[in-house]
């Protein structure tokens, strides 16, 4: 049983040590961990690329906007001095805080922001101008709804599409992707991230002369 | 003492089943009871928690001023659950894409503080290790059940394999209102039969 009747500075030291030891405890385990874990997001992202683009040697990596959260990056990926794709690394998180801190407030609410943190993804494209193929690699979608973007079925309405064959938004809004079920707000911000995206490859592209 | 592990998984799944008679940590069940596969990777990260957490504040039941248990609980479990959340991405990747969806949901759970405070703050710490096993096996198992029922009558799978003779979608099962019919109905039934028996 708790003991009863302690005194005031009892609680004082007991609630201060548990949150020093808590404290201390999380820095700790945040140290031993960290390299892990960066080296596991890096070998996910080394998985997801293989995924998204053509067989390739080499990639090179540029980055274009060094967010210390949301990094955007190039991937041009090369076979034999051939490029046999492009990949795009982006986030839902398209605008900065300080640039909504600039829209009123309804195009605020507009903008494409996931259901939990910005979605991570990455987006291959062939030299032809074909999206050919999309993963993700951080969401925190609701479990059986948002989560649902990793279902083929979803990831369908992009890979395989050509950058100009379709009208990118989602059906609800009079695009032709197909949005999920219960999952709308997702699904608009994965299709406003492949939007942008298509424009860094288009200009990715433009800049080695693969398009005009 | 010796516990009568049989009695208390009868404690933890009917007599004093989390979700259908103490109805604790809801938000979770209504969460994340979309399927039965999302169920069951819910109820498992709750037992690890819950039985991890039972221990340390058990160990810990005679240090807490009883004034100010609350929120020392409280820095406890949140202290576990970002450690588990950590070394998991860290060396057990493959379990983390499976899991890592829930384990910041775990935190609001109520079960875990419920049975911190109405249990391991007041037993020895085998008693609190095995009171977390049986309770998250009773949260796991109802969980589970309720995900299966929401699944098949949403989608008419169960697990992801097909098992209705038709294919049919109900959308509103899948979405929340589905989650309070379901559970609602569920509770129904059992206060039903329990009435009878009495």
């Amino acid at each position: 049983m708790m003991k009863r009747g302690s005194s005031d500075l009892k609680l004082l030291v007991v609630l201060t040590v548990f949150s020093a030891v808590s404290g201390l405890l999380l820095a700790l385990v945040n140290d031993v961990t960290k390299d892990r874990i960066a080296m596991v997001k890096v070998i996910k992202q080394q998985k997801a690329l293989l995924e998204v683009v053509e067989p390739f040697d080499t990639c090179e990596t540029e980055t274009l906007l060094n967010d210390p959260f949301d990094p955007v990056e190039t991937f041009t990926c090369k076979k034999a001095g051939a490029v046999t794709g492009i990949a795009v690394k982006i986030s839902s998180r398209l605008l900065s805080g300080e640039e909504m801190k600039k829209l009123n407030l309804s195009d605020a609410l507009k903008q494409p922001q996931a259901y939990g943190d910005p979605i991570k993804m990455l987006v291959g494209f062939s030299p032809a101008g074909k999206i050919s193929g999309i993963s993700f690699l951080e969401h925190k979608e609701t479990p059986g709804l948002g989560s649902n973007i990793e279902k083929k079925e979803f990831k369908a309405n992009y890979a395989g599409a050509m950058v100009e064959g379709k009208k990118w938004s989602v059906k609800k809004d009079g695009g032709d992707v197909e949005q999920l079920t219960a999952a709308t707000i997702t699904s608009r911000a994965v299709t406003a991230s492949v939007v942008k995206a298509i424009e860094i490859y288009k200009n990715k592209a433009k800049s080695l002369n693969i398009i005009k | 003492m010796s516990i009568n592990f049989k009695n208390e998984l009868y404690r933890g799944i009917v007599t004093e089943n989390p979700i259908f008679r103490i109805v604790l940590g809801m938000c979770p069940t209504l969460a994340t009871s979309t399927s039965a596969m999302n169920a069951l990777g819910m109820g498992v990260s709750v037992i690890a928690v819950l039985t991890c957490s039972n221990m340390v504040i058990s160990m810990l039941r005679n240090v807490i001023p009883d004034k100010v248990r609350i929120p020392a609980f409280i820095v406890v479990i949140a202290t576990f659950v970002t450690v588990v959340d950590l070394l998991i991405a860290a060396f057990i990747p493959p379990l983390y894409e499976a899991l890592g969806i829930f384990i910041p949901l775990i935190v609001v759970n109520c079960i875990i503080l419920g049975r911190a405070e109405a249990y391991a703050a007041k037993n020895p710490v085998v008693p609190s290790i095995v009171d977390g096993i049986v309770m998250g096996i009773g949260f796991t198992l109802s969980l589970t059940m309720l995900g299966a029922m929401r699944e098949f009558l949403s989608a008419g799978m169960i697990f992801g394999y097909a098992v209705a003779p038709f294919k049919h979608q109900f959308i509103l099962m899948i979405l929340a209102p589905g989650a309070f019919i379901t559970l609602g109905l569920v509770l129904a039934g059992i206060n039903f039969i329990q009435n009878k028996e009495s």
